[in-house]
């Protein structure tokens, strides 16, 4: 299931302003990788330029390749909805359907492509449920709208939610910086544990939770990937002295 | 930097958590800074506050003073004929008989019929100026459908007279009696142009502008996050329309749908104009029918009796009452959808 990424030679640019300027970068599956730099780096949209969210956006103007596998994920005859199954997407802000019951939001997306239905789909709620760490604590009322929940069960869901498609790859832009320390704990906990089936790039502000939980660390500055290695090496021997410099707090 | 907006918008959120000056500040010790009363000052917010006041009662005080006048102006009505005014179905001043029950379906066949047509056409409208158009095509789409807003009724009403009624008899009845919709029991044999349907599309067309603009602010409203939730959950762009911006809009649309029904109830000059103005209780749309507004228009000046003009009012009362109840319905239902959304 898990699946690699590539990015090569990857530009994003809004109108005239640059914001990420030729990344070329492998991510490896089964593992974590930390995307980490000062804000207005282009982390969160070199993240976006990995399921295509930047379709989206009028002004956003991407070129150089993506591969998810071996497949060009801009090239033509890809279907931007069919690749955002394969690359799900946890956002900043805990963003549950508030129309919704919590089994809803599960539901919606597996119901909406055809993946599960009748008694499959109860099964598929309690899985992502239980790979999410939120099975025990929503089990008794799956019919209550999901904002009942707390933010950080909230932001489980949606990482639940997003799990429900079977995706090989799962971004996460800043997935833990809305939550309070003991929920952050718990996202960070799930990380790990989701990094066994799921290929994981996780964007963080958060220097510790980036040693923490990743394997790899990419450091991003105005646009460039500066520096990217496995994690032990980029946070104790950084080749660059930028890095060394925003690891160690000089700015930032 | 205008393309990393949302980038720039984390950073100012942030800015006050990381930042260990700005609460030194706030903790370090020193003197109070003294104050000294300010009388000028004091009055003056009492007397703001006084005014505020004031003009909340004048509203308050005004909807009162309406409706107290409008009971006196009635009151002959009511103790001729009490209660069963609202029901009965006479009308005829040569005999001194009068009844509300034509006007008041006539008025509410029309509006619900209007709002009927008017919801779906809004709602199109405002979907494609929020997830649809280009900024291009946006800003002249926005100006033509507040344009519609702009246009003296009356005018919709001569429209109505010269181009909509003539149609309606010849083409739009005859056609849709032809479809399967023609055997619903609403639809009767066509004849006169000037029909409760003619006057329904009139009224449709007046009220789209405010539904598709109170429901286009509904959709703006949104946050983005929800649209992109769905869409990277593999949503096509009318699935997270659907689900996610439709499903957290639908208290804004249904106040939308409210006050557009609340302004076709209200309308005068244009239904006058196109509705038949015959006194007649009935549920066919293909027929010639009478509303409350315009049966007081026509006939409140020319009424020569004192129970005449009694029962014109009594009408206006009920117009006034039903608007009320209408509006006050649609308001709890929308601050119970928010409740549970919240």
């Amino acid at each position: 299931m898990a699946e690699s990424m590539r990015t090569r030679a990857l530009k994003v640019s809004f109108g005239k302003n640059e914001a990420v300027r030729g990344v070329d970068m492998d991510i490896e599956p089964r593992s974590v990788t930390a995307i980490i730099g000062p804000s207005g780096c282009g982390k969160t949209t070199f993240l976006r330029a990995l399921n295509r969210m930047h379709d989206h956006t009028p002004a956003a103007r991407v070129s150089g390749s993506v591969f998810l596998g071996e497949e060009d994920i801009y090239a033509n005859g890809i279907n931007p909805v069919e690749l955002r199954t394969r690359v799900g997407m946890v956002f900043q802000r805990p963003n549950p359907f508030p129309t919704m019951s919590i089994r809803g939001n599960i539901t919606f997306a597996p119901k909406r492509h055809g993946l599960a239905r009748g008694r499959e789909l109860d099964e598929l709620v309690e899985r992502v449920l239980r790979q999410a760490a939120l099975w025990d604590e929503v089990k008794d009322r799956l019919d209550h709208s999901a904002t009942s929940l707390s933010g950080g069960q909230q932001q489980r869901l949606c990482i639940a939610r997003a799990l429900a498609v079977r995706p090989g790859v799962l971004l996460m832009d800043e997935p833990a910086s809305a939550l309070d320390p003991t929920a952050t704990q718990k996202i960070e906990e799930l990380i790990y544990e989701l990094k066994k089936e799921y290929t994981i790039v996780i964007v963080t502000h958060n220097m510790q939770q980036a040693a923490r939980v990743s394997d790899y660390t990419a450091f991003f500055y105005i646009g460039d990937l500066v520096e990217f290695g496995e994690t032990d090496a980029v946070f104790t021997n950084p080749r660059e002295e930028q890095t060394e410099a925003y690891i160690t707090g000089r700015f930032g | 930097m205008t393309g990393a907006t949302p980038e720039a918008a984390r950073t100012t959120s942030r800015g006050s958590v990381g930042e260990p000056e700005v609460t030194s500040k706030v903790l370090s010790p020193g003197s109070p800074p003294s104050r000294r009363f300010d009388l000028a000052r004091h009055l003056g917010e009492r007397w703001f506050r006084y005014a505020t006041g004031a003009m909340a009662l004048i509203v308050v005080g005004l909807v009162l003073l309406v409706l107290q006048q409008l009971w006196v102006g009635s009151r002959l009505a009511w103790s001729e004929w009490g209660l069963s005014f609202i029901t009965r179905t006479a009308w005829n001043p040569v005999t001194g008989e009068f009844g509300a029950l034509p006007f008041i379906v006539g008025t509410l066949l029309t509006s619900m019929m209007a709002l009927a047509i008017a919801l779906p056409v809004s709602l199109g409208i405002a979907i494609l100026l929020t997830e649809y158009a280009p900024r291009l095509l946006r800003d002249p789409l926005i100006f033509v459908v507040e344009l519609l807003a702009a246009v003296p009724s009356v005018v919709y009403g001569l429209w109505g007279i010269f181009v909509l009624a003539p149609l309606m008899q010849q083409r739009l009845m005859p056609a849709i009696a032809a479809t399967p919709l023609g055997r619903l029991p609403v639809f009767g044999e066509p004849g006169t142009g000037y029909t409760l349907f003619t006057a329904s599309l009139i009224l449709a067309i007046m009220i789209i502008p405010i539904i598709a603009s109170l429901s286009r602010e509904a959709l703006i409203s949104v946050p983005r996050d929800q649209k992109e939730a769905a869409l990277a959950l593999g949503a096509t762009r009318w699935e997270a329309t659907r689900f996610a911006v439709l499903a957290s809009a639908r208290a804004g649309i249904f106040s939308a749908a409210v006050l557009g029904l609340g302004r076709a109830l209200g309308e005068t000059m244009a239904t006058t104009m196109t509705i038949g103005n015959r006194v007649n209780l009935t549920f066919d749309y293909f027929e010639s029918g009478y509303s409350m507004t315009a049966i007081i228009t026509n006939e409140l000046r020319e009424a020569a009796s004192e129970i005449h003009i009694h029962s014109l009012v009594a009408i206006g009362l009920i117009l006034f009452i039903l608007s009320f109840v209408l509006n006050t319905i649609g308001r709890l239902i929308l601050m119970r959808t928010r409740m549970r959304g919240a």
